[in-house]
């Protein structure tokens, strides 16, 4: 078997982040990785200069090759090393054709630069971002064979699913000074010796490429400093302060989107915080069911019912007065445009939303047959047409007015500015009446609001969460709500009158406008376990992780520290590792326990032993592994521990305190 | 019914009370009410406004003046109770729903 990485990036592009390349660490990287041959294989670019150099540098084969930007997916085209310079000037036109990160080329484009595509290694990025779309695929189909992946999780799907490419999973690497550790991303193939010829040969081979170098692929290298762990399910053992953490989290940083539930995480004891946690995670069920109410709030929150009292209260007594003052009337106050009113400009909306129904009718291909059973199309045309004819007098009018308006004020103001007479000051019924029409409906609906009910439900595993709505009951849930230390006294005097209520926010200063809706009534969650009721706080646990089981297939390696830390052992045996050992069919799990019910009933695929060493003062971290039936567990350096004595010793407390047990209690219950 | 009428060479306005009030003594809740009245009842009416049937030159002025209003309002009647209906209606219509 031979290791190869296929794409490694050695120069920063305008595709990649700033970095810079150390030929050190990729001859540190191909030596502690044992890598058998790698690809350079830049972003639109190949440097030949430095490809020589590299290859010098390096005992393994290197193969030149360029990530080309293609029909807006990545492809890796590699070459085999005879024929360099013939390679950097085909490169040397793609460089040229892509300016800026957003550039492509197109397959045609591909084929003139290249001419014959056969004689190259055409890698493109399948299941992985920017991956190339099918139709772009099967244009490509008699050049490609393998599809590179992002994760062990895909490249197992990808073997197992018959109409899949072959799976490579490869590096992607940019190796750098300041790098702390190497990528684990590598394919091996069944090879004896590296040629070009024969990579392509073992890539169009599903059989031909693995994860690993002894185990096919059902083993994985986790880590740069070679741990190897199951594709399956994982335990780590070990005493305390031995490294299982650490271990962990050295994983969780090699490895990419990793889904981490760390130690008490899950435990849940506090009901309010998990129900705000809760609320948090489903916002989009409130949010969508107070969407149209909101818009209500948004449009009344700029009704002042009390500035139209004032309008009408001057309106009257200017009006009054203005009649009382008759015998004051001069040139001026006589003319009729003295109190001449404005025109109330027209709203058109309602109009122009007839037009647009009329044209949604007149369009509609899908129930075509049923409108125009009713309606013919005839009649529809010059329906939309008298309207369209209506609203471009209706503008007309429109303009007229606010025209003659202009007009009007302009000489108002002249005539009024030379007369003694008290002037009527201008009112607009209409918007008044059309005003108040809102703040009755306004009420209407959050009356509606008001009346509580279940307005959603899931279904989790055995749970059900449940939202409902529920009025505030007091000034100190509003601020509650409000997470801040906002005085809403005055506020909720006024609750049972919705538009009162509004205008008391709107002096709250702090309170922001687009927030007003949240307030007048709340969305609250809950979970109900199997029986309907409110569920305790075990069972707030175990929702947590069937909720973090259900999000951890979106990602592709799931480590999980001691479950036992939140749950029971009846729990942890009749659900718990139920659902692990399932889920591990789908993602590798690695997960760390002291707990028996955890460590010797789930039957893992695989186990890690960690000691903690000391040597020369310095602290080390060494793992024995092996399977569950293994006598003995094994170091990477051939050091071996007895199987049976670690489950005795971080299981069970050590074997004589297990017979004693065993013994001294169980058996004596038993009889 | 009438909520601007003219008798005796006066001008009157309906107050909530039921009574016909003279048209001087109205004010800013009176108007209100008939505001209200205006665009929630199909039979609001009133007498037409004519210079020579109301001899109280302050009457002529505030009867003239609120009748022009009104009868504005009046003509887009149609318009403002197309409007109303379709305020808020999917807000209604939505939170009308039964679980």
């Amino acid at each position: 078997m031979k290791k190869i990485d296929l794409h490694i990036h050695t120069i920063s592009t305008i595709s990649d982040y700033e970095f810079i390349f150390s030929i050190e660490k990729l001859k540190e990287y191909v030596q502690t990785q044992n890598i058998n041959a790698i690809a350079i294989t830049n972003h639109n670019i190949f440097d030949l200069e430095q490809f020589r150099e590299i290859d010098e540098a390096l005992s393994i084969d290197v193969f030149p090759g360029i990530e080309i930007n293609l029909e807006c997916g990545h492809l890796l085209l590699i070459s085999d090393n005879n024929e360099l310079d013939a390679f950097n000037d085909k490169c040397q036109q793609v460089e040229d054709k892509i300016v800026t990160a957003e550039d492509s080329i197109s397959i045609g484009e591909m084929d003139e630069i290249f001419h014959d595509l056969s004689k190259y290694l055409l890698i493109p990025h399948y299941d992985k971002k920017p991956s190339l779309r099918q139709e772009k695929l099967n244009e490509l189909s008699s050049y490609i064979n393998a599809g590179e992946v992002t994760s062990i999780k895909k490249f197992i799907y990808h073997t197992k699913n018959a109409d899949s490419l072959v799976p490579v999973i490869f590096s992607d690497s940019r190796l750098t000074e300041e790098i702390s550790s190497f990528p684990t991303r590598q394919t091996y193939i069944d090879l004896q010796d590296i040629s070009f010829a024969g990579i392509k040969s073992c890539l169009n081979d599903k059989y031909k490429v693995a994860l690993s170098e002894e185990h096919g692929n059902d083993f994985f290298q986790a880590t740069s400093d070679g741990l190897l762990l199951s594709t399956g399910l994982n335990i780590i053992l070990g005493e305390r302060s031995s490294g299982k953490t650490f271990t962990l989290d050295k994983i969780s940083e090699e490895n990419e989107n990793v889904k981490y539930i760390k130690q008490f995480s899950l435990l849940q004891n506090d009901e309010q915080r998990f129900n705000e946690q809760l609320a948090t995670e489903e916002s989009r069920v409130t949010e969508d069911y107070l969407k149209e109410f909101k818009e209500v709030v948004d449009d009344v929150v700029g009704i002042d019912l009390s500035a139209h009292f004032r309008e009408m209260d001057d309106y009257l007594s200017s009006l009054l007065t203005y009649a009382s003052e008759s015998e004051k009337a001069d040139t001026y106050s006589k003319t009729a445009l003295f109190n001449e009113s404005r025109y109330a400009l027209k709203d058109l909306s309602n109009l122009q939303k007839l037009i647009e129904a009329t044209e949604l009718l007149l369009e509609n291909e899908e129930y075509k047959e049923i409108i125009n059973t009713h309606i013919s199309k005839e009649n529809l045309k010059s329906l939309l047409l008298d309207l369209i004819k209506k609203i471009h007098t209706e503008q007309e009018d429109k303009l007229k007015q606010q025209w003659l308006n202009d007009l009007i004020d302009n000489t108002k103001r002249a005539l009024q500015t030379r007369s003694a007479q008290t002037i009527i000051e201008d009112i607009n019924l209409y918007q008044i009446a059309v005003e108040c029409k809102k703040i009755e409906k306004f009420s209407e609906v959050v009356e509606l609001l008001k009346i509580e009910k279940n307005i959603y439900s899931k279904d989790i595993g055995k749970f059900k969460i449940i939202a409902k709505t529920k009025q505030y009951q007091g000034a100190q849930e509003l601020k509650n709500k409000s997470g801040r230390q906002w005085r809403f006294a005055s506020a909720f005097q006024n609750y049972n009158n919705p538009y009162n209520f509004l205008c008391e926010l709107k002096n709250i200063e702090q309170l922001r406008k687009t927030e007003y809706y949240k307030y007048f009534m709340d969305v609250q969650y809950q979970i109900l376990n199997r029986h309907g009721y409110p569920v305790s706080g075990g069972e707030r646990s175990e929702f947590n992780l069937l909720n973090e089981i259900k999000d951890a297939l979106k990602h592709d390696i799931l480590l999980i520290d001691e479950p036992e830390s939140s749950f029971d052992n009846q729990f942890l045996k009749s659900e718990v590792n139920k659902l692990i050992k399932e889920l591990s069919k789908e993602i590798p799990i690695v997960l760390v326990t002291h707990n028996n019910t955890v460590g010797a009933s789930i039957k893992p695929d695989y186990l890690i032993h960690t000691k903690r060493e000391i040597r020369d003062g310095e602290v080390n971290y060494k793992l024995f592994s092996g399977y569950p039936s293994d006598k003995e567990l094994k170091s990477t350096d051939s050091e071996s521990i007895n199987n049976y004595l670690i489950m005795m010793n971080c299981l069970e407390a050590g074997s004589e305190t297990y017979e004693k047990r065993r013994s001294d209690i169980y058996e004596i219950l038993k009889d | 019914m009438k909520y601007l009428k003219i008798e005796e060479n006066k001008g009157y306005y309906l107050s909530s009370d039921g009574d016909h009030k003279e048209i001087d003594k109205i004010n800013k809740e009176g108007l209100m009410y008939l505001l209200n009245q205006a665009t929630e009842e199909d039979d609001f009416e009133m007498d037409e406004y004519q210079e020579e049937n109301i001899g109280n030159p302050a009457h002529k002025i505030i009867y003239q003046n609120i009748y022009e209003k009104f009868n504005g309002l009046l003509s887009d009647k149609n318009r403002f109770k197309d409007e109303s209906n379709q305020l808020y209606r999917s807000a209604l219509e939505k939170y009308s729903e039964v679980e």
